[in-house]
């Protein structure tokens, strides 16, 4: 079977209707100042024309606040409040993608939740996905792959799950012609033109940020800071969470309520007896980095930071991922010891 | 369970936030009887109670006395809005004319819980009270208004050129202002360990003055 098709534009509204098997879909759609995952039933309302959505994919896969569980308050009888059925992430740049594989490595479950339709995008200054090793649905987690070409979409298949869904669309989509997969080749090399260059890759870099852990540069970037914790809150991969019990006024149940927090708030790392494993600002700016480059390369073998931008394009005071570890790995001259 | 609400010096909203939450409010009075709540009803006693919630900042001598009575008679006291939390609008004011004082309340007893907002928020006065008639201390978790906001996708006003609190204020009212495209003003006090010399920097690069960036942060947040 071929892995690569070609969907007219006309037909995007049945890929939609094709996927309904799977879940509720969720596609960016445009609001206010820019785009958001939502969840959509005509195509009409999908915006392909975006750089980075407000927030990640994330939101559905592991929403920002979910009950897990109720009880009883004196049985102590605990039922699990399970996830409601599938869902379909359509219109997911090659970063999220990475995104999501790296929250899978985290919690299995979600490779069997969602049903992934990848789609290709250009970058702005932000975008450091080409360094950060995850610029291309390869190694990532996705179903299908569209690429948008004049009039239509380049289809690739990512999973088997992705082949039944082309098997249903047969009569409304062709294979791709080899002029096709000429035509993609050279937008991905175009598309690589439009990043920013950089000397040194950052999926090489986490080793070197490890020994650089009491560098000052940590202490005099942080100054400005706000600990807002957005940095980590639009991250397609940071996935903290605290859960607080919260009974009903009636006292018969007891809701238990899993929330996002940020290792950014200074609670983050407040432990029983009021002591802060990490009370300064610099301590908590350089955790981030540290956890995202050097943590979850040891934990699951994949960085934290996929080059979304997300973080450096929604900072109130405008620090800058990329700039951060520009300054760390080359103002002090790293590059040139070695 | 018997519940007494009291009002120093405020406006009264955060009080009439309890007749805002509907539903709750009727469910509230199957578990516990409001034994004094002088803006609602006639009849009012004031012996014991488990809980009393104290809204506005003390500014008098009858408030004082009020407020001890009221830590007297109390199993558990409760600040109600950003008055009693923080002393409000009218402590901003460093020297009131006439050499008066504006305190909050934990500045003259000792506080169980605060319950902070402009007024304090509905859901938030809600959740709190299932905690409280349950005998549970009401569940604190501090972090900014921008938590709220970014997960709400929201515009951002400061990206936007605008000034917004949000970044140092405390969560817990879900980003209503900047949801209407207003800044937060930081009704909700201080987030932990806030960076205001960031913020204040911040101001400046769009072109605030020192002082009047203060005279906005400390609109509601305790100078100290
Ligand atoms: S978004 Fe910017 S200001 Fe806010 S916590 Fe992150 S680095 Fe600090
Ligand atoms: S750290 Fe920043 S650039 Fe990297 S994945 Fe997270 S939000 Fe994107
Ligand atoms: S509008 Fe205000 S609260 Fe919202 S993200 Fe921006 S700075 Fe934070
Ligand atoms: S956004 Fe700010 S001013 Fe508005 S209610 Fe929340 S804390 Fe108060």
């Amino acid at each position: 079977m071929r892995i690569s098709w070609y969907l007219p534009e006309t037909g995007l509204q049945d890929l939609v209707d094709s996927l309904s098997s799977f879940g509720r879909l969720a596609a960016p759609v445009r609001r206010g100042d820019g785009h958001v995952y939502e969840f959509v039933s005509s195509a009409s309302d999908i915006d392909f024309n975006f750089t980075r959505t407000k927030l990640p994919p994330k939101k559905f896969l592991l929403p920002y606040k979910r009950m897990v569980g109720v009880y009883h308050p004196e049985s102590m009888d605990y039922t699990p409040v399970g996830n409601e059925g599938g869902i379909v992430l359509l219109g997911v740049h090659p970063c999220d993608l990475h995104g999501i594989e790296v929250l899978a490595r985290f919690f299995p479950e979600l490779r069997e939740k969602a049903f992934v339709v990848g789609v290709s995008c250009l970058p702005d200054e932000h975008c450091f996905c080409l360094d950060a090793g995850s610029a291309f649905a390869e190694s990532a987690l996705f179903d299908l792959f569209l690429v948008l070409l004049e009039g239509g979409f380049l289809l690739f298949v990512g999973s088997a799950k992705g082949i039944g869904v082309v098997e249903k669309l047969k009569g409304l989509i062709r294979e791709a012609t080899e002029e096709e997969i000429f035509l993609c080749r050279k937008f991905l090399e175009e598309r690589t033109k439009l990043f920013r260059k950089r000397t040194l890759p950052l999926a090489g870099t986490s080793l070197l940020i490890e020994a650089l852990y009491h560098s000052q540069v940590w202490e005099e970037l942080s100054k400005d800071c706000l600990g807002c914790g957005t940095c980590t809150n639009v991250c397609p991969t940071c996935f903290c969470f605290a859960s607080y019990d919260v009974p009903d006024i009636e006292g018969r149940k007891v809701k238990r309520v899993e929330f996002a927090t940020s290792c950014q708030y200074p609670v983050h790392s407040l432990v029983a007896g009021g002591h802060y494993f990490r009370p300064s600002l610099s301590e908590r700016f350089k955790h981030r980095y540290y956890h995202k480059l050097v943590g979850y390369t040891r934990q699951v073998g994949k960085a934290g930071c996929v080059g979304c931008g997300r973080c450096s394009f929604f900072c109130p005071v405008g620090i800058r991922m990329e700039e951060v570890l520009e300054r760390l790995l080359y103002d002090q001259g790293v590059n040139h010891r070695c | 369970m018997h519940i007494g609400i009291v009002g120093l010096t405020g406006c009264s909203g955060c009080q009439c936030q309890f007749l805002n939450i509907y539903g709750g409010l009727s469910k509230l009075l199957e578990r516990a009887k409001i034994d004094y709540f002088p803006l609602l009803q006639d009849d009012n006693v004031f012996e014991e109670f488990d809980v009393i919630f104290v809204e506005g900042s003390v500014t008098c001598g009858e408030d004082k006395e009020k407020l001890k009575l009221a830590r007297e008679k109390a199993r558990v006291l409760v600040a109600l809005g950003s008055c009693a939390c923080y002393g409000g609008i009218q402590a901003s004011i460093e020297e009131t004319a006439c050499g008066h004082f504006c305190l909050p309340v934990s500045e003259v007893v000792e506080v169980d819980c605060k319950l902070p907002g402009c007024p304090v928020g509905v859901e938030r006065l809600l959740e709190s009270m299932a905690f409280l008639v349950n005998g549970v201390k009401p569940f604190e978790y501090p972090m900014t208004v921008c938590h709220e906001c970014r997960i709400n996708e929201n515009d951002c006003i400061i990206l936007k050129g605008g000034i917004c609190q949000g970044p140092i204020t405390l969560s817990g009212c879900g980003a209503p202002c900047p949801q209407m495209g207003v800044g937060c003003v930081g009704c909700r006090g201080d987030s932990d360990f806030p960076n205001y010399e960031a913020f204040v920097s911040l101001c400046e690069s769009k072109g605030i003055p020192k002082e009047r960036v203060e005279k906005l942060l400390f609109l509601f947040r305790r100078r100290r």
